[in-house]
This record gives C-alpha cells, structure tokens and sequence, in this order.
C-alpha cells in the first residue's frame, strides 16, 4: 500500500505539475483517459504511455516508483488478455497498455494533487455524505496504517506469528483486522470530533483562486488536448493511423526532452518549470 | 475478485454508462435513505471501514490474482445503504490510485455493492437460525461472506456475458498494420483491412477461470470476515446490532 | 551474575535515512538486573529496545540476547522475554482481558490447563481479576497498563523490556507499577530493560543507569547515584537531575556539603541528621 509515499509525493512536490490548479489537472486527465478509452490503436496507446512517462519525469519525483505504482492494474489486465487469447499477441498487449496508461494517468494526477484538493475539486458534483466520507476514509487510512504496523509488531513479540503455524497465524491476524477496525473506528470518530471543534461542517474549504486558469494550467490543460486529439484523429481518421510512428517517435522525444531538462536542468537556464 | 478489472476503453461505452446510471439512482435512494439518521456517529465508521477495504483490494495475492474485498463487513457493519455509498467511495478511490479503470467504476460499485447488500441480509438471516451457537455471529458472517461472493461473481459474469467483450470484436486492432508501421521507415497505406474472425467471447474460458480462482478467494475472505465479525460482535456487539443504514 | 544482553558498536538507518549509532560503551545487561536507559528525544533508546526484541536488523554491529542475536533468532527465546511497548493499547490484542493475557501462552502451544494457571497466577498477582471478563480497549490507563504488564509476565519471563512505562499514568499508578516491578523482579529475578524520561522514578527501581547522547552514543554506565552526580555529563544528554538531586546541589551553593541522596527516605534521614547536628552545635555553643 503506496498511499503514505503518494501522498508525500503529493504534498512536497514542486513541479509545474504540483503547482498547477488541481481542477484543470483533473480536466487534463479526464481528456486523456477518454483518448484510451476512444483508442484502440497501439501506437497511439504505446504513445500516450510514453508521453505519460515523460510527465512524470517532469514531475521530478521517484521515476520508477510512480512507473510501478502505476503498473498495477497490469496484474489484472494479464488475467482478462490471457482469458480472450487468440494466438494474437496485438489484442492482449492492447488490454494491457489501456490498463496502464489509464493507470499512469490517475497516478499521476494523484501524486501531484493531494488528495484533499482532489476532493475539493470535485465537491460541487457529490452529494455532502459522500464527500465526508471519501475525506474520512482518506485520514482513515493513515490511521489504519499506523494501526496496522502496530499490530504487525504486537502480534510478532508476543507469539502471534510463528513459522508453519499457518492457520494460527491467520486466526491471529484476521482477529486482528477486528481489533482495526474498532480502534480504528475510536480514533476516526475522535479525529472527526476534533474537525468539527476546529470548525470544519462538511466543506473542505478551498483556497481561493483556485478555479481561475492560470499559467502553470496551460500545460496540463494543453498536454491534455493534444492526446486527445491525437486520439480521436486516430479514430475517426483512417489516414491518420499511417503517421503512427512519426507520434511514437515524438512521444520518444518528449521523454528525451523532459529527461534532459530535469536530470541535466543545471546546463539549462530559464526552464519554466524549474521554478 | 467480483472487481471488474476489465481497463478503461475495452467495455463497451453502452455498458459503462449504464453502469454509471444505476449506480447514481443507486446511490440517490441509499441517500434518501440515510436522510433521517444521525449521520454524526456513522461518518468516522464509513471513514474506516472504506480504509479497511482499500487496503484490503490493494494488497494483492499474486499466485491466485485475487484480492480481498471485506465488503461484506462493510454491509454488515454500515447497513446496506452506508455499506453501499461505502463501496462507491472505496471504488472511486481506487481508480485514482490507478487500481482499476475509472470508467468502470459504476459496474464495480454495481457488482461490490451487491455483495455489501446481501452479505447484509444473508448475515441478519443466518444469524436468526444460528443464534443458539456460540459463535453465531463469525459462522453468519463467513457463510454470507461465501454465499454473497458467489452472487457478486456471477453477476460479473453476467455482466462480461452482456457486454460480449470479445476484444477482437472491440478494439478492432489491426495487427499487420501494427507490424508495419514500426518496422517501415514512413508512412504506409494498409492495402488490405485484417479480417475480423467473428468469434464469440470466450466466456466459459473467462468464467472457469474466474471461478477456479474465485474459490480459494472466497474461502479467504468469508474466514476473515467471520473472525472479524467474531471479534467485533464480542468487542462492541452495538457496531452490528445497530440501527438499519 | 551471568550476562543475558550485550550489545556493541550496533549501526541502523531509518527508510528515512536517520543515522544511529549505539557506540561509546557497550549495552550489557546481567541476570536479574535491573536496567534503566536515560536520554534525550532522539537518543535511540526505543531503537534499541526494538533490536533487543528482534524488530529491527541493525546494519553492522553485534548483539546477542541470552546468546543468540536477536535480529535472526528472535523466535527461539521470545518466550523468555516479556514486553511492555511505550503506548500499551498497540501491544493489546484480544477481545476480553483474559483472552489478551493468555494469548502469548496460547500461541506457544502451551496446554490448555498450563495456560489456565499461568493466566489466573498472573491475574492474582497483579490484583486485576475484577477485569478479566473486560474489553482492555476501554480500561483506563492504568488499568490498561496492568493487562499489557500481565500479558508480559504471564510466561514468567527472565527479561523484562519497558518502553516508557509510566508515560500516561498517574501519581499512584506509577508507584504501584514500580512497587510491581521491583517485586516480579525480586521474585523471580527477572532482568528490567526500561527506557524512560522519568528521572525521578529511576533512584526507585534502577541498579544501573545507561546513559545516553544523541545519535545513540552510550556515554555513560553507573549506579544512580554514580550518574546523576556527574552534572556535566547529564547536561551534555539534555537531563537534569531528579529533584532531590538538584536539592543537594543547591545546598552546596549554600555551604551546606552534604552527600547526595535521591529517595525521599535517605534524603529526609541525612537533612535530619544535619538539622540534630546544627541544633547541637547551637545549643553547645549558646
């Protein structure tokens, strides 16, 4: 469970992409996950991957740690290729990179948004009980993670996990999961308590300005419009598909390019982003 | 493993938007419903019951592809309506940890959501013909557990069933182009379309193995809720016995 | 006495990258012995603790615990170690109290008549049998401490680990709980291992006093009284003196030099007797 990294990522990035309004970066990911679900062309998909690659270069966090929280759904999406084989490896690679750059997308926005400002974004389309329970279920987490450690180490020093004990070791833990969940519950009910003393009534509440388009929302907003209509001139467009790989070599240079910037941005002056 | 961990963009998009309607009607009576209680109490209980299937669906057990979804706990403990908005808050979630397509979180919250709600029935209904036994409350919960995760996957199923996801048919991918754009030096005209094979999808091979793997999940998680509820029944039996959300 | 802890010139890093390194002098802990560790936030006293219980693998350095290193080999002599960690509600499992007490002896597949006694020894020992039916998640502090010190003892350790015990307890609860100590040590001459910020309690329930910096460096090894004379080395740890200790070091500024005693009874005697001695002098004087 990644969720105390992400929201580390989250909260001390200083990227153009962190600094961006989280509105426009969900705008921007919703662009791109309508361009996976409306593709079903592979280059554009390995594309957009490897253009999704390049921002999280940009975001000057851990690379492979994002690439592989990402690669999750992949597990999965193994699972349903390998259900609908048919001696084409084209069909199951397609599944496969879908999941994945879908996956990538959410990370992303994710790791350059905290989640509270995700929320709060979104607030105007959800119903009250919904949104305090996604920001309850949210500082829960941490709560139940720290429980969890906890636990973990209670049931190592006092017996509760022993080799090749394995149905004991389960009963120790499952019951565990019990005692979790009602103390979790003891400290999410005070933690809620001391929301509301601090005068919190249902609304997280935004910093202003947070809605008008800024500069550092052109890039998420643009990225997000180019993939899109990369996307939907695939699809509608039979020619399009044949400068296929003139796009996949330019996803190749976008992740050069954002490589260059932030691994060698001290031979580079004046880079917005460095900011 | 009643998840759909189908990717965005291979369901077809008729599928998804309905799923996305009904979980909002859903979703509005479970509102409605909820409308009158004291919602004070229950929101921390939400909070950490949704945390607890989060961690439970993203802790994945890699020799069987599954993963725990303790919604039954949910609809036991928050009552189906909560254990419902519970479920839709959880998938929600987990789609923007990147755990599974975004599009497909109204079919999700649909499929889990089922198994919050007649895990929460099955278990009150068990629990009136066991209630002599000792640990009446952990067997109720374990044999629930058991019996709603049979009706969530077989609506998964069905759902995969209905959809005809024959991938070939969908993503109409054209794998001779594919070849020939990575491996020409420009552009080239496709002369001939590849040839779908009308296939049918191959749901009884998805099914079986679905199910093959389904089993050894559903006997995990109906053992672990019946020992969480076994321990949350002796601990504070009012979590469980409570007014009806 | 046969030494039961050693540990020398251990090294660990945090994921976060924080550096200890417990060097300076050795950590050694005798049979029965009775161990307090003082130092400031950030000294490393709970790392140490949680190497001696097998939590954490140290990156160089040695470590042995009744022989074996504990990093490795901590299933083989848990059940000769008891723990009390620094927030009790984290060490607290089971349901009901009984349930928690017994659960080490359970999981060491202990029989069921053998777990029986050993709970109800435990149980009567430390006066709780009018909790045993309870929930321990909502006892009281005090109380809560009781049920982790008793799930401690239930299998009549011959180490005892304290992480901050008397962190959260009352005036009357810590004197009971050092009143138990010193007896379960005294009894069944089970070793002590405390870390704590308690100067006061540590003359109560201390033979050695290991002290230490920042960082982890163990600076220094001694008697109680032994440690909290050496003023510089206390200010060089961030600890003042327990109370009565810093009395005796005021008087002196005073020109009242008298020999620095740290319980409340041997204080009391040694001010007394200087207060007959004084009226003496007077009234042979006058």
């Amino acid at each position: 469970m990644d969720i105390g990294i992400i929201d580390y990522f989250a909260n001390s990035g200083k990227s153009l992409l962190h600094r961006a309004s989280p509105l426009y970066k969900i705008i921007s990911t919703v662009f791109v996950l309508s361009s996976i679900v409306i593709t079903n062309d592979l280059i554009v998909l390995l594309s957009i991957y490897l253009m999704l690659a390049s921002l999280v270069i940009l975001t000057r966090l851990p690379f492979l740690k994002i690439i592989s929280i990402a690669a999750y759904p992949a597990i999965f999406a193994v699972l349903f290729a390998i259900s609908s084989w048919n001696e084409d490896w084209i069909i199951p690679a397609t599944i496969i990179l879908k999941a994945l750059c879908a996956a990538l997308a959410m990370v992303i926005l994710i790791v350059t948004t905290p989640y509270p400002s995700v929320f709060s974004s979104i607030s105007p389309f959800l119903p009250r009980v919904i949104l305090e329970g996604l920001y309850l279920t949210y500082r829960s987490l941490f709560i139940l993670l720290e429980l969890m450690g906890n636990l973990l180490r209670a049931l190592r020093i006092r017996g509760g996990l022993s080799p090749k004990r394995y149905i004991k070791n389960i009963s120790n833990f499952t019951s565990g999961i019990g005692l979790l969940l009602i103390r979790g519950f003891d400290l999410s009910e005070r933690l809620y308590g001391v929301m509301q003393v601090r005068g919190y009534s249902g609304k997280i509440a935004e910093e202003e300005g947070k809605r008008k388009l800024g500069q550092e929302d052109i890039f998420p907003i643009a990225f997000g419009l180019f993939i899109l209509s990369v996307s939907l001139g695939a699809r509608l467009e039979d020619d399009f598909k044949l400068y296929g790989i003139y796009l996949l070599n330019l996803s190749i240079v976008f992740v050069c390019c954002s490589a260059y910037y932030v691994y060698f941005h001290n031979t580079t002056r004046g880079v917005f982003w460095k900011r | 493993m009643s998840h759909i961990h189908i990717p965005d963009g291979v369901l077809p998009i008729w599928l998804v938007v309905i799923g996305w309607i009904a979980t909002a009607v859903i979703l509005y009576l479970c509102i409605r419903r909820v409308r009158n209680v004291q919602l004070g109490r229950k929101i921390p209980l939400i909070g950490i019951v949704s945390a607890i299937m989060i961690v439970g669906m993203t802790l994945e057990i890699v020799p069987i592809a599954y993963h725990i979804n303790m919604s039954v706990i949910a609809g036991i403990v928050l009552g189906p309506a909560l254990g419902f908005i519970s479920v839709f808050i959880v998938d929600l979630m987990i789609a923007m940890f990147g755990h599974g397509g975004f599009t497909v979180v109204g079919l999700n919250t649909l499929v889990v959501g089922t198994e919050a709600v007649i895990g929460f029935y099955l278990f009150h209904a068990l629990l009136g013909l066991l209630s002599s036994s000792k640990t009446s409350a952990g067997l109720s919960a374990a044999l629930a557990t058991m019996l709603s995760l049979i009706i969530s996957t077989s609506l998964m199923i069905g759902i995969v069933y209905v959809s005809q996801v024959n991938p070939q048919k969908i993503l109409h991918v054209d794998k001779e182009s594919f070849i020939g754009k990575v491996f020409s030096l420009g552009p080239h005209r496709e002369n001939e379309k590849h040839e779908m094979q009308d296939k049918k999808i191959d749901i009884e091979t998805f099914a079986k193995t679905v199910l093959f793997f389904g089993v050894f999940g559903w006997i995990l998680e109906a053992v672990i809720t019946g020992f969480v509820i076994r321990y949350v029944s002796r601990v504070r039996p009012d979590l469980i016995l409570s007014e009806v959300t | 006495m046969e030494e039961i802890v050693r540990v020398s010139n251990l090294r660990f890093i945090y994921p976060d990258g924080t550096k200890l390194h417990f060097h300076g002098l050795d950590f050694v802990v005798h049979q029965g012995e009775r161990v307090v560790i003082l130092g400031p936030n950030g000294s490393g006293k709970s790392t140490l603790l949680f190497h001696l219980l097998g939590l954490f693998m140290a990156s160089e350095g040695m470590i042995n615990v009744f022989g074996v290193d504990s990093s490795k080999d901590y299933i083989k002599i848990r059940e000769r170690i008891g723990v009390l960690l620094q927030n009790v509600e984290n060490q607290i499992i089971a349901p009901t109290v009984w349930d928690d007490i017994s659960f080490s002896p359970r999981n060491y597949g202990y029989k069921k008549e053998d777990v029986k006694r050993l709970v109800e020894d435990v149980i009567e020992k430390l006066d709780i049998s009018h909790l045993r039916d309870k929930v321990p998640h909502y006892l009281s502090g005090g109380e809560k401490t009781k049920v982790g010190l008793a799930g401690a003892l239930v299998t009549k350790p011959e180490l005892l680990i304290l992480d901050e015990p008397f962190e959260g307890l009352d005036p009357t609860c810590r004197m009971d709980l050092i009143g138990l100590l010193n007896r379960v040590s005294r009894e069944n001459e089970t070793a002590l291992i405390i870390s704590t910020h308690d100067i006061d309690t540590v003359p109560l329930i201390a033979d050695t006093v290991y002290l230490m910096a920042m960082g982890g460096e163990i600076v220094g090894r001694g008697s109680p009284k032994e440690i909290f004379t050496q003023l510089e080395l206390l200010s060089k740890c961030h600890i003042a003196p327990p109370v009565l200790g810093a009395l005796f070091f005021e008087l002196r500024k005073y020109g009242i030099n008298l020999d620095v005693s740290l319980t409340v009874e041997e204080a009391a005697c040694i001010i007394a007797n200087q207060f007959v001695y004084f009226s003496k002098e007077k009234s042979g004087v006058g």
